[in-house]
């Protein structure tokens, strides 16, 4: 039994259900996947409650719902550290399985990366510098200590909201800037009320699925393997899927009339700076690993000299 | 065994059991059915801690508790009868505008009838209305204000249904919306009624108070103060300066100034204890809607939802046969249940099942309100019925028998409501 | 014992009070900071929602002290006056019953989130939040055993409808 917020008909629960179907025909019915869609079963911290009952199994989240497991599993959403999709790539080849290897070591059983593209600052006037972005009144999500302690580093003052009052604050102007994947903002109709996008890759996203371990230990060695297999599958397919969805859906964005602004070179160096000082601040308060952060930027080394 | 406990339920419910008991104890039972381990219980109900608009309840409830603890009714019932004492069934028409508006102010936590019943009746009856049908006006006007902002009942079915909208596949549900659509079906349930008043005193020479331009400047600056209180409420919503909840907060601030500083009639060392009293009610109402997010998660856990679908789809066709029937039942529940309890547990069992028969969220929240104002007024759990006879010593009896006319006339526009789905909807979508 | 009693009312009527006040309050000053200086406080949002369920838990545990929760109630009114001790009797210990299996699997919970959960934020711990919900629960418990046993000796207060 696996929760996740992604509403049913989605790309992402319509591939879990298969996967469900097919599992269950392969260990004729000793394993099977319920999945539970649209946070029916409440936010991520209910639902870590409920898995740890026992009442739910696993769940579909973001990567940062799992960093209690493996810290360094959030190497991935440090600010401003690809400059395209092409570096994410070459960066998750390497540490796809490293991050695999620490949450299952952390107790969850993974089954590959979602690619859930990455989060762009859309706001109602045009945002190129950090100075702009203050100026704004930008959204940050409630209850959310890494984005509220990268908001600090960049000397942001953010409006703290639960993501379900967002639509209704930009509606009335109590906030009219946020940052989120494109697909998000289209299916939570953000897009509508904001006028502008910063095409500058903030921070990579992504989702996966964690079965916490002691569950999954419960079913034999060979359905499994089963299990592994199908989903491991399914979620290759869900990753290369949901990457087109991420790419169409910021051209998507723009056909919905945002206009897309560039930040300069100097305003992008500002923005580095920032977010070097927001990345060290995550290794000093121990969120993210000076080894891990150091491979990260040696595998993007390389790639760049390559390339 | 699981149907013994059932029945065992059902009859302690019937027995005077405490509602909230009741929900939890059938939620335990399913749950267990589940194999769950109950600490589910606690998980829920920490989900109380979970919602952006549920603090509005408390603090709208507390700003209608120092409305009623002060003689806000008084001027509100001076200022209506110099505006509209001169129309034809003047005093009637007075008694469901003021009615509407307190009862609307205060969130239709019961307290109209209390604060207003004791002002109207008498001067209906010196107005020469006759007395029965004085009584059935004062005793169905107690909650014609429902529908309308801020109503409380309105903003528990905003809460259950956005802690649904995920998972289906339905338009958002923004409380603003429920709220904007709940202002046309409220007026027509005020035409209607204040056409019915004239009507039934067609023969009766109901004398007329004179339109005094001086009385109506006096009743205005007597309420100066509690005047700006719906501007500050519906602008602060719908110019979108504030979100619901803090409307709330702002409105009891408002609302503690003006009645302890300015008005001066609710003194400080009182202040505590109209606290106290408003949260107890409050407390009552939060601990029935925690264990029904429980009794929620054990449904839909448990799929039921899809269940009941798949049952009534075989059984019924058509949105009309299905709205029928959904009239039908809550009539029946609104007689019978508080109208918090009949909310927390219906909208999770109807909501996913309406959506699948086109309805639209919204007119479903007006539809389930707007039935559940008639249940205030329907033996044997009647609100209105309970709160009238402990104000005017009548037996319940007499007082249904006196309202029937009216609730008549409310059914009628219940009818309308249902069956014409643009008028709730003709503001929102 | 009714010392003892008179000090748990007074600590419950002063918290809630408190817990009002204090939302009241906090809820105004942040569409203040919001409206004027365009900026909020990160602790105010989740300690007003916790409030709620504070205000809700406190008011219901005031509530138990005289049976003034909702209920449905159709036998008190269809059976005459001297039958009520017996549905009172019953219903009593029902109510105590399920208040002390709530109390009971949430202590056990928060013993876990003790262990497990950390901060709910800016350094208050998860648990200490939840926690009204077991101490809320078994007082609500230890209410309905008291009046189930007033029922026994005929001095229990009558069934009645909340806020009439
Ligand atoms: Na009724
Ligand atoms: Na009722």
């Amino acid at each position: 039994k696996i929760s996740t917020i992604y509403p049913d008909g989605t790309t992402i629960v319509t591939g879990l259900k298969k996967a469900g179907k097919d599992i269950a025909a392969k260990t004729d019915g000793r394993v099977k996947l319920k999945v539970y869609p649209g946070g029916v079963m409440g936010d991520d911290r209910a639902v870590q409650r409920k898995i740890r009952i026992g009442q739910l199994q696993g769940q579909v989240a973001q990567g940062g719902a799992f960093a209690d497991a493996y810290e360094d599993s959030q190497i991935l959403n440090v600010p401003l550290a690809f400059n395209n999709y092409d570096e994410v790539d070459a960066v998750r080849a390497e540490l796809d399985p490293v991050i695999k290897q620490g949450l299952e070591e952390g107790g969850w059983v993974t089954f590959g990366l979602i690619d859930g593209g990455f989060a762009y600052i859309m706001s109602d006037k045009p945002v190129k510098s950090i100075t702009d972005l203050r100026d704004q009144k930008l959204w940050l999500p409630a209850n959310d200590a890494a984005s509220a302690q990268a908001a600090k580093a960049f000397e942001l003052s953010p409006i703290m909201l639960n993501i379900g009052a967002v639509l209704t604050s930009l509606q009335t102007g109590a906030i009219n800037a946020f940052a989120a994947p494109p697909v998000a903002a289209l299916t939570l109709q953000w897009y509508s009320r904001v006028h502008y996008v910063t095409d500058m890759p903030l921070l990579y996203t992504f989702g996966l699925l964690g079965v916490q371990k002691r569950y999954f230990d419960r079913i034999s060695p060979a359905d499994q393997k089963v299990v592994r297999e199908v989903l491991e599958n399914t979620f290759d397919t869900l990753d290369a899927e949901s990457r087109k969805e991420n790419l169409s859906a910021f051209q998507a964005v723009q056909q919905q009339g945002l206009q897309i602004v560039k930040p300069d070179a100097e305003q992008l160096k500002e923005w580095k700076d920032y977010a070097r000082r927001a990345t060290n601040a995550l290794v000093s308060e121990g969120q993210v690993s000076q080894a891990m952060l150091d491979r990260l930027n040696g595998i993007l080394a390389k790639y760049r000299e390559a390339h | 065994m699981i149907t013994i406990a059932i029945i065992l339920l059902v009859l302690l419910a019937l027995m005077g059991a405490p509602l909230f008991a009741i929900i939890l104890g059938a939620a335990a039972l399913g749950f267990y059915t589940q194999q769950t381990e109950l600490a589910v219980l606690h998980i829920d109900i920490y989900q109380l801690s979970n919602s952006v608009v549920l603090m509005a309840l408390p603090l709208f409830t507390f700003a209608g508790f120092l409305l009623s603890e002060s003689k806000t009714a008084d001027r509100m019932l001076r200022l209506s009868q110099a505006a509209f004492g001169w129309m034809p069934g003047g005093m009637a028409f007075v008694s469901l505008i003021a009615c509407a508006f307190f009862t609307a102010l205060t969130g239709g936590s019961g307290v109209t009838i209390v604060a207003l019943g004791a002002l109207l009746f008498p001067a209906l009856v010196k107005g020469q209305y006759p007395e029965k049908f004085s009584l059935g006006l004062v005793t169905s006007s107690g909650s014609l204000g429902l529908l309308l902002v801020p109503s409380v009942p309105l903003l528990i079915y905003g809460i259950i249904a956005q802690q649904m909208s995920q998972q289906l596949d339905m338009p958002p549900v923004e409380i603003v919306d429920l709220y904007l659509g709940g202002l046309v079906p409220a007026l027509l349930m005020i035409v209607l009624l204040y056409g019915y008043c004239v009507w039934a005193t067609r023969g009766t020479d109901v004398p007329r108070q004179a339109f005094d331009f001086r009385e109506l400047v006096e009743a205005l600056w007597e309420a100066r103060w509690e005047l700006p209180l719906p501007v500050v409420v519906l602008g602060g919503i719908f110019s979108g300066f504030l979100v619901v909840s803090e409307a709330a907060a702002v409105t009891a601030l408002y609302v503690l100034v003006v009645e302890v500083f300015l008005y001066r009639e609710i003194s400080l060392r009182k202040l505590p204890g109209i606290m106290r009293e408003s949260m107890i009610m409050v407390g009552g109402i939060l601990l029935i809607l925690a264990v029904a997010l429980a009794f929620t998660d054990f449904l839909v856990y448990a799929g039921v939802p899809e269940k009941l679908f798949a049952f009534i789809q075989t059984h019924v066709q058509s949105k009309v046969a299905f709205l029928v029937l959904l009239n039908i039942l809550l009539l029946l529940l609104g007689a019978m249940l508080d109208i918090f309890a009949a909310l927390v547990i219906m909208v999770p069992l109807i909501l996913p099942v309406a959506l699948r028969y086109g309805i639209d969220p919204v007119h479903l929240g007006i539809i389930f309100v707007a039935n559940m104002q008639i249940g205030y007024i329907t033996p044997p759990v009647g609100m209105n019925l309970f709160i009238a006879s402990y104000r005017f010593k009548r037996r319940v009896t007499e007082l249904f028998a006196s309202t029937i006319p009216f609730m008549l006339v409310l059914i009628v526009a219940l009818l309308l409501i249902t069956y014409i789905p643009q008028l709730s909807l003709w503001l929102v979508r | 014992m009714s010392a003892l009693l008179r000090w748990l009312h007074r600590i419950e009527d002063g918290l809630i009070v408190a817990v009002l006040l204090l939302m009241v309050l906090l809820a105004v000053a942040q569409i203040i900071l919001r409206n004027f200086f365009g900026t909020s406080l990160v602790w105010i949002e989740p300690l007003l929602q916790n409030a709620v369920l504070w205000i809700g838990l406190l008011g219901a545990m005031i509530a138990s002290r005289r049976d003034e929760h909702i209920r449905i109630d159709v036998a008190s009114s269809l059976l005459p006056e001297r039958y009520h001790p017996f549905l009172t009797t019953v219903v009593d210990l029902f109510t105590a019953g399920i208040c002390l299996l709530v109390a009971w699997y949430s202590v056990g919970f928060l013993r876990e989130e003790y262990q497990y959960a950390g901060d709910a934020f800016a350094n208050v711990p998860s648990w200490l939040l939840q926690a009204i919900i077991p101490v809320g629960f078994s007082v609500m418990a230890v209410r309905y055993v008291l009046l189930f046993t007033m029922g026994l000796m005929g001095k229990r207060p009558r069934l009645q409808e909340p806020h009439a």
